[in-house]
């Protein structure tokens, strides 16, 4: 599903966000939480506040688990099984559907990010990207 | 009816007000023909679409990205009353364009990333919310007219 230029474009990403990829993480969270509030309901045991030590924890979880896949982008299959089978056991979160909003915010994050150096290829090659590391987490889901 | 808040309705202007429409409806539909590339298929005759550098540069891509931007500027003044200014623009992508409502969603989702490019912080969580639920109700007038 990548080519080897999406995984080139992806890599390239990653490095441009290097020193703020926790924040990018949180901010990605708080965005989910505003934009899509059904996204809420996965969280009810979260201080979901602006800047909660909470969101900062969990964006940082989320960012290094993409962190991971970005380092294994051969291997997503593999790289993600853990977590694949946490979402699909003990999370269940509706599949596909609820990373894809995920997925938007961190899009959205990026792009604030790097304003025009967010070129179209790199949107494009960070969309296939998410959507394959959903397509992973949603494996196991039956 | 959806129902806009003062702040919502705030958020959506104090950002509309600064939008160059050309130039975001340009790079909205390009990125859309780029990152989506099925949807390419509504546009066989706007010549070579072959590359994102020819999308970018492509002129009927940059001239119907305009339209289609203005187009939501109508939306925008009529908040209240969108179905009813969408009627015929739905009609139209049913019976003639034969465009699945899905890709006005797509379309949605890739404006919202350009006004996040081009206005980076100034674009906060606040701004998203308000500016995503906008493209759903627009995809959702124009929607509306489907059988």
């Amino acid at each position: 599903m990548l080519t080897a230029e999406d995984k080139k474009l992806v890599q390239k990403v990653w490095e441009k966000i290097g020193g703020c990829q926790e924040e990018a993480g949180a901010e990605t969270l708080e965005r989910m939480f505003a934009t899509y509030p059904q996204t809420k309901t996965y969280f009810p045991h979260f201080d979901l506040h602006h800047g909660s030590d909470q969101i900062r924890g969990h964006g940082k979880k989320v960012v290094a688990a993409l962190g991971t896949a970005v380092k294994n982008l051969d291997n997503l299959s593999q790289a993600l099984s853990e977590l694949s089978n946490l979402h699909a056991y003990n999370l269940r979160a509706k599949p596909c559907f609820t990373l894809q909003l995920l997925a938007q915010c961190f899009q959205v994050v990026l792009a604030v990010h790097l304003g025009k150096d967010y070129t179209p290829e790199m949107h494009a090659a960070v969309d296939k990207f998410m959507s394959a590391v959903a397509a992973v987490l949603a494996e196991k889901y039956r | 009816m959806v129902h806009w808040t003062a702040e919502e309705k705030q958020l959506i202007s104090s950002i509309w007000g600064k939008v160059n429409v050309e130039e975001c409806g340009a790079e909205a539909l390009a990125r859309l023909l780029i990152v989506y590339p099925w949807t390419q298929r509504f546009f066989d005759n706007f010549g070579n679409l072959s590359s994102p550098t020819a999308i970018i540069g492509n002129p009927k891509v940059r001239a119907h990205g305009k339209k289609v931007l203005t187009s939501f500027g109508e939306a925008i003044k009529n908040l209240e009353n969108l179905k009813a200014t969408y009627s015929k623009l739905s009609e139209l992508h049913c019976d003639k364009l034969h465009v699945d409502p899905e890709n006005f969603r797509l379309l949605g989702d890739i404006l919202i990333i350009v006004l996040a490019a081009h206005f980076g912080k100034d674009f906060t969580p606040s701004c998203q919310a308000t500016w995503q639920k906008l493209v759903g109700v627009v995809a959702h007038a124009l929607a509306h007219k489907y059988h």
